[in-house]
């Protein structure tokens, strides 16, 4: 089964600039396409994304990704991805986010999703961007069953 | 060959000397004068020509040989220290890729004897991008090698595509046939919202591929680029 748990922090302001750094950016107009690579961050407002490669595809509606012209299809995120808002962080492999629907979905092995000391590690964290709503699910074929694991430090509600 | 003018002198100042004393060697030194007079009469001749011969040379030889990589134009050419320095010399040529380029420059100094170098102040280039768009490159100085048809740009340069990016940049080594740009100084090009910035860059396949290279910083400001969108459609 699953947690649904309110990740407020977790959203991308509309109009706060975003700046993003990395060690190499290659824009490859034909394929549409930008790959950042080399320890890539990304910063909007209080959110940040750390991970090893960020490829960046564009809509082929013929705007050109060279320009940044064409709007943004979706983002592929790899190389253990660390995503932090103002209260909760989650850590995984690879992480996807589509523009249009706003859904960040971050996978792995084992992916972690904590608030202050309370954990919650699964495999398949969904979030909606535009209210902050996430979904945590478990791993499927491993040994915990499928079933999410939640580690809840007694009293840590009231002490943030 | 001695310079004509010393034996003139050497001649006079012996006939001017002995006039009373030998008399009859007028004639050895009237044969002197007129073998000299003879050769004046044909340096007369030669030397012009020769210097129209050179002249010929060199423009064709600029002509010829620039093939496919683009014709040299001059407004005027005067040669100056050893070196031929043309005044708004204008270079048209075609890419690999069949597109036209066009170089201009307020003024190209290239050494006499000296290899296929072409100093270059005040620069313009119009040269190909991506799909049909058009960059115009502006410079003060830099270095155009005609050999291998690439210009080495060593001061800022500043670059607008039709597509509307605006590019700075310290130093750029372009090489014109294949329309690649590389430079190992700082860039930053902007369009419309985006900003990115680097130590270095390379625009590779006449702009189908940007590199940044070495800390690269991306700005996006979202409200301007739906600002410039909004305007666009």
């Amino acid at each position: 089964q699953d947690s649904q748990s309110r990740l407020t922090g977790l959203q991308l302001s509309g109009d706060k600039p975003i700046q993003i750094e990395s060690e190499r950016l290659e824009v490859r107009e034909e394929d549409n396409v930008a790959v950042f690579s080399g320890n890539v961050s990304v910063v909007q407002g209080p959110t940040l994304l750390k991970a090893g490669r960020m490829k960046v595809y564009y809509l082929q509606d013929g705007g050109s990704a060279a320009t940044g012209s064409a709007n943004i299809d979706r983002l592929e995120v790899d190389g253990n991805v660390y995503v932090k808002s103002e209260n909760q962080v989650a850590t995984g492999d690879s992480a996807t986010f589509d523009m249009k629907t706003e859904v960040l979905v971050l996978s792995g092995k084992e992916v972690v999703l904590s608030e202050g000391e309370n954990v919650i590690v699964g495999c398949r964290l969904t979030v909606q961007m535009k209210n902050g709503q996430a979904e945590l699910d478990g791993c499927k074929d491993t040994k915990a069953g499928g079933r999410v694991k939640m580690l809840l430090t007694p009293g840590s509600q009231n002490r943030q | 060959m001695s310079n004509p003018k010393d034996n003139a002198a050497g001649a006079a100042r012996r006939g001017h000397g002995d006039a009373i004393r030998n008399t009859e060697r007028g004639a050895e030194d009237f044969a002197l004068a007129s073998r000299h007079s003879r050769r004046v009469r044909l340096l007369k001749r030669v030397l012009p020509a020769a210097a129209i011969a050179i002249t010929v040379v060199f423009v064709g030889y600029s002509y010829l040989f620039s093939g496919t990589r683009g014709a040299i134009d001059l407004a005027s050419a005067s040669i100056e220290g050893g070196s031929l320095v043309m005044s708004s010399p204008e270079l048209n040529g075609f890419t690999s890729d069949d597109r036209p380029y066009k170089m201009t420059a307020e003024r190209a100094r290239q050494k006499l004897g000296g290899e296929d170098v072409i100093e270059l102040e005040g620069i313009r280039a119009h040269v190909p991008v991506d799909g049909d768009n058009f960059a115009t490159i502006q410079a003060s100085d830099g270095v155009y090698d005609r050999g291998n048809n690439r210009l080495d740009i060593t001061s800022e340069i500043a670059l607008r595509t039709t597509s509307g990016i605006v590019a700075k940049l310290d130093s750029a080594e372009i090489d014109i046939a294949k329309s690649s740009l590389s430079s190992s100084n700082p860039v930053e090009i902007e369009l419309d919202g985006t900003k990115i910035a680097a130590d270095s860059f390379a625009a590779e396949e006449g702009g189908k591929v940007f590199v940044f290279d070495k800390r690269v910083r991306v700005t996006i400001d979202p409200s301007r680029i739906r600002e410039t969108a909004d305007a666009r459609n």
